[in-house]
């Protein structure tokens, strides 16, 4: 699961990410996605750019 | 004291103040994130969580989610009920339940509140995903705190402010051209000053980067702050809007300083 | 809040803060500066010998004839004025926006 606020700053993020998660899978530029979402900080922004999702991973084994 | 709002929207403001010392400015800038006290989830009772996060994971996610916050709540070291181990009366805390079963997205959405004017700031975080069969069951605890203590507390996000810089651009007297290189366009890349297409000196961040590039020693382009005006940025978490943020971090410096005044008069 | 006085003479004093940060004291150091009374004035966020944690300890040293402790009222009183005034700008501003 995506961490709810950013690490550095302090915003809430968690709640941006299912819509940048939809828009990157349909083809649109990731940089684009986060300026429209309101991510301006570059601590922020690498919040989403480098989560990896694990849930699906870690399900089977619960 | 003089205040021009440059834009103000629920979730983040931005102004210049002017008229006053640094420190004054500085004492806002800390109030709004460490002083301004907010609701937020400190105590999780645990009835079921088969959830892919463990307990102390699943607490963290759920402490973070904003709460609007309504004046009507005391922090618990000044409650008169005088609260034992987290455990107040209903004007320390709130309580949140939530009780979901999956497969499904648990939104903070989800949160039964036993009071209605508290609710997640947000509706759309995510908290957890739950698979087939996986349940969680929980009564959350919202306490008011502070900043300074933790996260979860903190109301303004990436508080900040600036002098006022201001931007003089001449032709150099050697080459007769200005030579702009500025990273965030408060003075567009010209050749010449009658080229110079926008000047926004609200925009400039103090870079240096003209005098590391071209070497300028001339006063070709001279940057100078004022000391007693301040650029101030600032985003709110949610559990107060961007304008209540600012008021109520003016009010607790107030608040310090009555206090302050009182003491000196007994003393 | 809690304020205890260290050493004080006519025209000096040295005077503990507990439980205040810099967001407070800062603000008192440069208004009393500001003070035509005041030769000097500053706060060290230190620690003391018989505690743990760091606390402010302000210094004052006053113009012959000046008391600290009525100046330090003054500012306080000034501080209150200032916060009011800076909530006064902004709700104009907004209403103006």
């Amino acid at each position: 699961m995506l961490p709810v606020r950013c690490f550095s700053c302090g915003k809430v993020i968690a709640s941006g990410y299912e819509e940048f998660k939809a828009r990157v899978e349909a083809g649109e530029d990731k940089g684009q996605v986060l300026n429209d979402l309101g991510y301006s900080r570059y601590c922020c922004r690498r919040m989403l750019l480098s989560h990896i999702e694990m849930v699906d991973v870690i399900a089977p084994y619960q | 004291m003089d205040i021009d709002i440059i834009e103000l929207s629920k979730g983040s403001a931005k102004f210049v103040l002017s008229g006053t010392n640094p420190a004054f400015a500085n004492g806002i800038r800390r109030a709004m994130i460490a002083d301004v006290p907010t609701l937020a989830i400190e105590y999780v009772n645990l009835y079921d969580n088969t959830s892919v996060l463990y307990d102390e994971q699943l607490g963290l996610r759920l402490a973070l989610v904003p709460l609007t916050t309504d004046g009507d709540y005391v922090p618990q070291s000044d409650c008169d009920c005088g609260a034992v181990d987290g455990v107040g009366c209903p004007n320390c805390e709130v309580s949140l339940r939530l009780d979901v079963e999956g497969p499904k997205m648990v939104y903070s959405g989800d949160f039964i509140s036993a009071d209605p004017k508290v609710r997640p700031a947000d509706e759309k975080i995510p908290i957890v995903e739950l698979k087939e069969g996986q349940r969680v069951m929980l009564e959350a605890i919202a306490h008011v705190g502070y900043g300074r203590d933790h996260v979860r507390w903190q109301a303004g996000v990436a508080c900040g402010y600036k002098h006022l810089p201001t931007v003089e651009v001449e032709p150099c007297p050697e080459c007769g051209n200005v030579l702009v290189e500025c990273p965030e366009h408060a003075v567009f890349m010209a050749r010449s000053i009658e080229n110079l297409t926008e000047k926004d000196e609200l925009k400039c961040i103090k870079c240096g980067n003209v005098r590391h590039i071209f070497d300028l020693t001339d006063p070709s382009l001279k940057v100078t702050y004022d000391q007693h005006t301040f650029v101030f940025s600032l985003e709110s978490d949610g559990s107060y809007s961007a304008s209540e943020l600012i008021l109520k971090a003016a009010d607790v410096i107030k608040g310090r300083a009555q206090e302050f005044s009182d003491i000196l008069k007994d003393l | 809040m809690e304020l205890t006085i260290l050493s004080q003479s006519k025209d000096e004093m040295e005077i503990l803060v507990k439980g205040e940060t810099h967001t407070l004291m800062n603000i008192i150091k440069a208004t009393l500066l500001d003070d035509p009374r005041i030769e000097t004035a500053f706060y060290d966020v230190k620690r003391l010998s018989n505690s743990v944690e760091r606390e402010p300890v302000l210094y004052i040293k006053t113009m012959p004839g000046e008391k600290p402790i009525e100046i330090l009222k003054d500012v306080a009183d000034k501080i209150m004025a200032m916060c009011d005034e800076f909530s006064t700008a902004f709700t104009k501003a907004v209403q103006q926006k």
